[in-house]
């Protein structure tokens, strides 16, 4: 069973880590649409810790007899998914900026050349 | 227009990027050299030299250098490019005979071995057994047999070109692309060529890297065998 004691603690830390996210993206430094995860687990983590029935519940189906146990399953699971799709993300960047950078590269010869041609005339 | 580019890419060599140029330059074949954001001087060397070079903005590894290359060959309309070291390792000279390889021999690839001959600088024992290794594994999942996985000396024609354009993978590309390039249908030839030991500079793959290397390059050698169908 989950103390009330815990319980508020942990809704605490969870308004908290709330408020770090919002307050970095609202100095701009976190992109809202990659923190929107984030705030729907932290949403998911609140109405669950006020209604500790659904861990118990959970821990039922998936057969884990301790409370605690469930509740570290259910965040690793969660924390894995917002990982997978941070790789996802960093994947599909890598490939962009190194498009880009070819790009570039290729563009600032095309510069050098035309400009080779300019003062030629 | 010569129907052949040589790309050499180049990340820190200030000392030996020159000479390969010129030799390059002596056999009349264009040449294109990366700088991949050379740390020293590359960058004022090859301003200097007037020699004809592309830029990266930032550096994004031997992979992402070579494919570079390949756009622009393949952008320019070159028929053939070859990759050559711009440390001094591959001799210029054997590009002439790749090239009659290729055009007789209709290979699609054509890679500049090691161990045909066995001449020349034969790299260190573990690496000879490592790159044993990648043939094995090559010809399990490939039934063909390539004698030299990791020799960067590579020549492709244009139908290559047009794929690796597209896809390349950013770091030791060389095995797992012969792989891909064998699933998809086409031919790859070798030609004996004698190797130099580097003169300036050390190898990208030290000990703990190779580590790296050994488990990065076998995953994407099953990986490239899995991705591609071979085309009957």
């Amino acid at each position: 069973m989950m103390t009330l004691h815990l319980r508020i603690i942990l809704i605490i830390l969870t308004i908290i880590a709330a408020w770090i996210f919002s307050f970095n993206v609202k100095h701009k430094k976190l992109e809202l649409k990659y923190t929107l995860m984030w705030f729907g687990e932290f949403v998911v983590l609140v109405i669950v810790l006020m209604f500790p029935q659904i861990f118990h519940y959970c821990g039922y189906i998936l057969g884990i007899k301790t409370v605690m146990n469930t509740v570290f399953f259910l965040g690793f699971l969660m924390l894995f998914v917002i990982a997978f799709i941070a790789t996802v993300a960093l994947s599909r960047n890598s490939v962009r900026v190194k498009l880009l950078a070819q790009k570039v590269a290729l563009l600032e010869k095309e510069i050098r050349n035309l400009a080779e041609l300019n003062d030629e005339k | 227009m010569n129907k052949v580019l040589v790309i050499i890419p180049a990340y820190n060599e200030e000392n030996c990027i020159v000479s390969t140029v010129r030799e390059v330059e002596n056999l009349c074949f264009d040449y294109i050299v990366i700088n991949d954001h050379s740390k020293d001087h590359t960058l004022d060397v090859l301003r200097r030299n007037s020699i004809e070079y592309l830029n990266n903005p930032i550096n994004l590894g031997i992979g992402g250098t070579i494919q570079t290359g390949y756009i622009y060959a393949f952008e320019k309309g070159y028929e053939y490019a070859v990759q050559i070291d711009g440390d001094g390792q591959h001799k210029p000279e054997y590009i002439v005979e790749m090239l009659n390889y290729m055009e007789e021999s209709q290979c699609d690839m054509v890679i500049g071995s090691r161990f045909i001959t066995n001449e020349g600088f034969q790299s260190t024992y573990l690496r000879r057994k490592g790159i044993k290794y990648l043939s094995f594994l090559i010809k399990i999942l490939t039934k063909r047999h390539i004698t030299d996985p990791t020799s960067g000396f590579r020549m492709v024609n244009r139908k290559i070109l047009e794929c690796f354009m597209h896809d390349y993978p950013r770091d030791y590309p060389e095995p797992e692309t012969a792989v891909a390039v064998l699933k998809k249908g086409y031919k790859i030839g070798d030609v004996p060529v004698v190797m130099l030991e580097r003169e300036h500079g050390k190898s990208s793959i030290n000990f703990q890297r190779s580590v790296y290397y050994f488990v990065k390059v076998s995953l994407a050698i099953l990986f490239a065998a899995w991705s591609y169908r071979e085309e009957e």
